[in-house]
């Protein structure tokens, strides 16, 4: 077998992912000072009864978040890659042109885990060096076990959840699509397991323990090597015939009929309004879509079932609630930056902000018909959880609600989230001021790359396990107000900044972005 | 280079006057001074990286530029007067996901200046089907979309930039025969931007050659043509 560092295919793949790793002076400089805010940020604001277990825990997660991430990310900008021609092209079979990009994945995830890992270790050695573990004097005698365990752990994920993420290229269409469910269902409850871990609930530490974890590394150390082979035959043998078929910026799927009988999105008004209707068309095409409407119906069973198991305990009921109104703190920071990022990249955005319109009215089209259909889909839900709590309450099932005060913990958690989604989603208004220079850029782009953590911070701060017990007073309320008051102000100059400098979006997409490595990548050292 | 002024006599459509522009600290557009008179049809040309596609975004008020003044019809360019330009971008994508008619509904409540006339005629003139996806389209036929989107405005300046990149013959003789029956009253201003010299060469009145983010030079075509050049051989002559 050829040395992986002889083989061009791999070298060409590991030239593009190596631009990001601390293989040059620069990089290694960004990645220490990275290291160092994320030791001293985490260092002082982790609570004192989070356990080493947790935190290393926590970094599973988030190694297999950014894992999943990559894999997906390629699979999903490989089609529109402008290089993608001439990668498919090149004279190697298939699989080994997939086999390269795996590798090249797998070892950029391998280099985030080890950066995790080194992170974990120097919190957790920080904190029993200043007696934080006090209450379990044995914990510091368990980290160097803990960290060959957990070690183990995250190099067994990297190939795992990357493969896992790069096998999307294969289930485009066809009854392949029906693969995203359980795709989604591996993927999105990492977000929540970042938090879940944390639980100093005896349960939970027995599943984060050392034990578990180096139990389960040998486990998935095995299965890694076949889902890997499996992976590449899978993208190679579906993936890649899509993939020569897929015309740049073309329909996502091939089923979509090449005409329409008669128009699905009518115009309506003029002004703000048409504009709205505008926005507001782009989401109503993609939850047309098959496998959005599957995912969509599912969720709605999910909540009427929910509903109704889940109204026999009140914070059962609080904790759906949470759960159901969850995405209105996230999902219109993620959805924003996405789709104006993606406008522009796909040169739509120039047609968009050429619109005889003001730059604020266009932005606030953006962001009402981003949130119209946040709340549509999650009004949807709840009404699901509450026809199922119905039903419940209907066939004579115990319904031991106190309707008085879970209704008004419930207003609070629904009222709490929608202003921490107001707050992020106004920042992220701003966020073309973020390519002005770096100043701006290193205040706004954690903001809203927080945005996909964001339910770690809501159940930090604002619902926490006492306000899901029923414990909401006027503190709370403060609180609430707080955050509402800013994503006012922070919401209305966001608009302004983003108003603002909406044009910078025009000379940053992927590809100048991809111009701008390559330029600085000629001034270095040879990558291979 | 001093300011050139091309067209007719009166308020220019366009005046730039000592406009630059820098790009990732690399500077793009450099004195960059010329007056188009209103109810011309200028080209913009120059080799790739000349800088054309950032001046007709500073002209449509897209970017703004770091120093000197950008004047359409007397009055500072900016987003605030996109309701008097039609621009077409270059290489510039509609929404995939709408049919043509979908999207011309919607940008006949987006545009203030739309004309329903107008855009019957084109549609028919272009040969758009208005049914189809645009995402199902070939490249020639959503060029012809776009331009169709322009065309059906009512604005008194039409910047085109790139309009033929991409498209085949049939296409291009349609664009070009659709842009000179938009110019028959004369009261439209047009900037375009383009390498085929060749096929809008009969159109112009003017051009103006653009290269290294500086003016190389102005000239009117007429005047071109009574000395017995080209606007090739002129083209020859600047960048060769």
């Amino acid at each position: 077998m050829k040395k992986l560092t002889e083989d061009p295919l791999f070298a060409l793949e590991w030239s593009s992912s190596r631009l990001f790793l601390p293989f040059s002076v620069r990089n290694a400089a960004v990645w220490a000072a990275f290291l160092a805010i994320v030791v001293i940020g985490v260092g002082l604001f982790l609570p004192d009864d989070i356990t080493p277990e947790s935190l290393f825990a926590c970094g599973a997660a988030m190694i297999a978040i950014i894992g999943f991430s990559i894999g997906l990310g390629s699979a999903l900008t490989q089609r529109e890659n402008p290089w993608k021609d001439w990668w498919l092209t090149m004279p190697h079979s298939r699989e080994a042109l997939v086999r390269a990009k795996l590798l090249a994945m797998i070892l950029t995830v391998g280099s985030f885990a080890a950066g995790i890992w080194l992170a974990c270790v120097l919190i957790a050695a920080v904190r029993a060096q200043s007696g934080v573990y006090w209450t379990d004097p044995g914990t510091a005698g368990r980290l160097p076990g803990d960290m060959l365990a957990y070690a183990l752990a995250y190099a067994a994920e990297a190939p795992i959840c990357a493969s896992l993420g790069l096998s999307l290229l294969g289930m485009y269409s066809g009854y392949r699509r029906w693969l995203l469910l359980p795709l989604a269902a591996l993927f999105l409850p990492l977000y929540g397991m970042i938090s879940a871990v944390l639980s100093p609930n005896a349960a939970v530490q027995r599943a984060v323990s050392a034990e578990a974890f180096f139990y389960g590394a040998c486990a998935a150390l095995l299965v890694a090597a076949p889902l890997c082979k499996g992976v590449v035959r899978f993208v190679a043998g579906y993936g890649m015939p899509e993939l020569a078929r897929h015309r740049s910026n073309g329909l996502l799927t091939r089923k979509r009929k090449e005409t329409v009988s008669q128009a699905r999105f009518k115009a309506n008004g003029t002004g703000f309004r048409a504009l709205f209707g505008f926005e507001r068309s782009r989401y109503r095409h993609f939850s047309s879509s098959s496998p959005a409407r599957v995912l969509y119906v599912m969720l709605v069973l999910a909540a009427a079932a929910g509903g109704c198991f889940a109204v026999a305990q009140p914070q059962g009921i609080l904790n759906l609630i949470m759960g159901l109104t969850m995405a209105t703190a996230w999902a219109p920071s993620i959805v924003l930056s996405l789709v104006t990022q993606t406008d522009a990249n796909r040169r739509r955005l120039v047609w968009w902000i050429a619109l005889p319109f003001r730059r604020r009215t266009l932005l606030l089209a953006r962001w009402t018909a981003v949130w119209a259909t946040v709340l549509k889909g999650a009004a949807g839900l709840l009404a699901a959880m509450i026809a199922g709590a119905a039903v419940r309450w209907g066939i004579g099932g115990s319904v031991p609600v106190l309707w008085n005060r879970d209704g008004h913990t419930a207003l609070y958690v629904a009222v709490s989230l929608l202003a921490m989604g107001l707050l992020l989603s106004g920042i992220t208004l701003a966020y073309p001021a973020a390519y002005r220079n770096a100043w701006t850029a290193w205040l706004i782009l954690p903001v809203t790359s927080g945005a996909a953590i964001a339910p770690i911070f809501a159940s930090r701060w604002l619902v926490t396990e006492r306000v899901l017990a029923g414990e909401v007073g006027p503190e709370q309320w403060r609180t609430a107000a707080i955050v509402a008051a800013a994503a006012l102000a922070l919401g209305g100059a966001g608009l302004a900044l983003g108003a603002k400098w909406l044009h910078l979006y025009l000379t940053n997409t992927q590809d100048a972005a991809q111009r701008l490595r390559g330029a600085g990548r000629s001034r270095g050292r040879p990558l291979v | 280079m001093g300011m050139t002024k091309l067209g007719r006599a009166g308020a220019p459509a366009i005046r730039c006057d000592k406009v630059e522009v820098s790009i990732k600290k690399k500077k793009v557009l450099n004195q960059v001074a010329f007056e188009v008179g209103a109810g011309c049809l200028a080209g913009l040309l120059g080799p790739n990286g000349a800088g054309k596609s950032t001046l007709l975004r500073l002209l449509t008020g897209l970017l703004p530029p770091d120093s000197g003044s950008v004047e359409l019809f007397g009055a500072p360019a900016g987003p605030d007067r996109l309701a008097e330009v039609s621009f077409l971008p270059d290489r510039g994508q509609l929404p995939v996901y709408l049919s043509a008619g979908e999207w011309l509904g919607f940008a006949a409540r987006l545009y203030p200046d739309w004309s329903r006339a107008r855009e019957r005629e084109l549609t028919a003139k272009l040969e758009v089907d208005p049914a189809r996806r645009i995402g199902s389209m070939s490249r020639g036929e959503e060029a012809r979309l776009q331009l169709l989107t322009c065309l059906s405005r009512e604005a008194p300046l039409l910047i085109l930039d790139e309009p033929f990149t991409g498209v085949d013959l049939l296409s291009r003789e349609r664009i070009a025969s659709a842009v000179v029956g938009e110019m028959a009253d004369g009261e439209r201003t047009f900037l375009i931007a383009t390498h085929d010299i060749r096929e809008m060469e009969h159109l112009f009145d003017s051009i103006v050659l653009l290269g290294d983010g500086t003016v190389k030079a102005a000239y009117e075509v007429e005047a071109l043509r009574e000395s017995g050049r080209s606007v090739e051989s002129c083209y020859r002559e600047v960048f060769a």
